[in-house]
């Protein structure tokens, strides 16, 4: 096999409060994204999804800090701190912000801010750069005579399109989305994950998607991390984890899902995740979770494989070796 | 319980509802002797709603929804059209008459970050709405605090009435908004979007508290979702809004597993499945994005982006017609359905 495109080893992030305090938001979070690859990071708010991914390119806040190796086609790039990502960035790993309405500046043209990025991150000349500007609104479906705009004058989907043109300017290899269609509309929403699966697809790129919204991360992405209070809790193939979740928190979370064919009851998580500023004794859902033991409370679970291409941080799993195996009648 | 309750006439019943946003004339408007613009945010909305009953509302930002029930609450002035509550025509009352059924219709909004007073604690909080209808002294209001604090299942009251709302989570706030409306016992119950800004794992429980609510309490609740399935588990009867128009209304049964209007199907195609989509990119999506109220398309408003409009669609306006061979209120309006 391969080396990974990017591979993230124990990344640790804590942010530091006012009366010195320190909150432990990601801890200890490992993962690989091989090329071509859709991997999505789903979780609660607050669980450290964003942080996670904004501590990729370097972009976490000057009261943050962080410990762990981001390797990206075998390099560290954190190895010289936040800075020594910023040859990365863009070019290598690209990403889609939150909340299209802001990523641009709203008095300026959106075309001259994606030639912008393309004069400076790919050294084009002034005319190339127009040029491209075009081909990559046509890329995301926005007519190119669009690139004279303001971003007041697209709508929200369209904005997120542009946004999209944006990441993909300078042709990197991980492109990563965090929360790309909240506050858009549901059909709109539909749109714009269609076009991230297409162009990952086309174009070959490794996908990080994060969002609270399982049903909409299981469009687009082939493999899932589920996150709780800043570790993965659980990793496998989509359809895997839908059908057979090995962490109670994976099996909650698809329970409170609601189902448009399967109308039944649904089930709320009842409780709320830890606080993060201080250290967590045992298994952080512990209090929430229904299948809770003993063992729960002192040894926190590691994250290890249940299954082929599998992992969950669950004490229940190791009950399942010690089961006599099913015997099959010949 | 009033006469009309056991004779089953809706508590609620709109009928013809227009509302319009106009947009403050600039001075070039003026110089050029230009009107306006005018936005059609509701046009023609009809529908009833009974006692016990939950009705979830549906469509895609700008179509309506909010406004409409703004409108049925006299909270935006209605161009025409009727507004019978408790029997009673309620749309050219006076805001005077109107403070006496401002009790008995409650509004609970999307944001519980912005809704609730941040000086306030929740106790303060759930008996404002008391004090301004003069309802009891100090200590029945209390007991009545408490009791809707029970009831939005934050337990014991004791623990979360001294707390401010920063000290709360978003459903637990969620839940004291609710309590401050239901304190002062309303017939009908407006949620606007309610659980949007929650995490998934909290939703399920506050739409739970509404279903009870609405069961138990025999409270008519108004639900207001982009949402679709999230509606479908609670909501007994669904209506689909389009640019300010109701495309189809109808038992929520019905409407998700034979939906006839081509809107109604593509959003339940896009709504989110408890399984991964087998074929993904195979949903057929729809092109484009709402259009702009201001400028409403002549014939049926949903032609430009309908993948079955033919040239009578863009000519004729469809109005609501019952679905043939449906034995339940299942109305639909579209010139291709049957």
């Amino acid at each position: 096999m391969n080396a990974p495109l990017l591979e993230v080893r124990d990344l640790n992030v804590w942010f530091r409060a006012d009366d010195g305090s320190r909150v432990h938001a990601v801890r200890g979070v490992s993962f690989t994204l091989d090329a071509a690859e859709r991997a999505g990071l789903v979780g609660e708010s607050g669980c450290g999804k964003s942080t996670t991914v904004l501590a990729l390119l370097g972009l976490l806040p000057p009261t943050a800090e962080f410990s762990g190796e981001v390797l990206l086609n075998g390099t560290d790039i954190m190895a010289e701190g936040e800075d020594s990502v910023q040859s990365a960035r863009w070019t290598e790993m690209a990403m889609v912000f939150q909340g299209a309405m802001n990523a641009f500046n709203p008095v300026r043209r959106v075309g001259s801010q994606i030639v912008e990025v393309l004069r400076v991150r790919a050294g084009l000349s002034k005319q190339a750069a127009q040029d491209r500007a075009r081909e990559l609104f046509e890329l995301v479906g926005i007519p190119k005579d669009r690139v004279r705009r303001y971003p007041h004058e697209f709508s929200g989907g369209m904005r997120q399109r542009a946004a999209i043109a944006l990441a993909l300017a300078c042709e990197p290899k991980v492109l990563l989305a965090d929360e790309p269609t909240t506050a858009l509309d549901v059909m709109v929403q539909a749109q714009i994950v269609e076009l991230l699966r297409r162009l990952c697809e086309e174009q070959g790129l490794a996908l990080l998607m994060v969002s609270h919204d399982l049903p909409l991360i299981a469009q687009v992405c082939t493999n899932l991390n589920v996150m709780y209070a800043g570790e993965i809790i659980e990793r496998g193939p989509v359809a895997d984890l839908y059908r057979s979740p090995a962490h109670p928190y994976t099996r909650l979370l698809l329970a409170a899902t609601p189902d448009i064919v399967d109308i039944t009851e649904l089930v709320s998580i009842k409780g709320a995740p830890p606080a993060l500023s201080r250290p967590i004794t045992g298994c952080p859902f512990r209090p929430r979770c229904d299948k809770a033991f003993d063992r729960c409370e002192n040894e926190s679970p590691v994250l290890k494989t249940v299954a082929e291409h599998r992992m969950a941080a669950c004490h229940l799993n190791d009950k399942v070796p010690s089961d006599p195996p099913v015997k099959v009648n010949p | 319980m009033t006469a009309t309750a056991e004779t089953g006439a809706p508590l609620l019943a709109v009928d013809g509802l227009v509302a319009e946003y106009r947009s403050a004339r600039s001075v070039v408007d003026a110089i050029a002797r230009r009107n306006s613009h005018v936005v059609h945010a509701v046009d023609d909305v009809s529908f009833t709603l009974r006692r016990g009953e939950m009705l979830g509302l549906v469509g895609e930002s700008g179509c309506g929804k909010t406004t409409t029930a703004q409108t049925v609450l006299r909270l935006i002035e209605p161009v025409a059209g009727s507004i019978k509550f408790g029997g009673e025509d309620i749309t050219h009352l006076d805001q005077r008459q109107l403070r006496r059924l401002r009790q008995q219709m409650q509004l609970v909004y999307q944001d519980p970050y912005e809704s609730l007073n941040p000086r306030y604690r929740v106790r303060q909080v759930i008996e404002e709405p008391l004090r301004i209808h003069g309802i009891g002294n100090r200590q029945t209001r209390t007991q009545m605090v408490n009791e809707a604090l029970a009831r939005v299942e934050l337990n014991p009251p004791s623990l979360f009435a001294d707390r401010f709302p920063h000290e709360l989570s978003g459903g637990q706030r969620q839940r004291v908004a609710i309590a401050a409306s239901l304190v002062v016992k309303p017939e009908l119950f407006v949620a606007d979007e309610p659980v949007s800004m929650l995490d998934v794992s909290v939703r399920a429980g506050i739409m739970e508290l509404l279903r009870t609510l609405c069961r138990e309490d025999g409270m008519a609740v108004l639900i207001i979702a982009h949402d679709l399935a999230m509606v479908a588990h609670c909501a007994q009867r669904i209506a689909v809004m389009y640019l300010g128009r109701i495309v189809e209304l109808g038992p929520t049964r019905q409407v998700l597993s034979n939906p006839q209007h081509p809107y109604t199907k593509a959003l339940c195609a896009v709504a989110p499945r408890r399984e991964p989509a087998t074929s993904p990119g195979q949903v057929t999506l729809l092109g484009g994005e709402v259009a702009d109220a201001s400028a409403i398309p002549v014939g049926c408003r949903f032609h430009p982006r309908c993948p079955i409009a033919d040239e009578g669609c863009q000519a004729t306006d469809p109005r609501l017609h019952m679905v043939p061979d449906s034995d339940v209120q299942h109305e639909v309006a579209c010139l291709k359905a049957p």
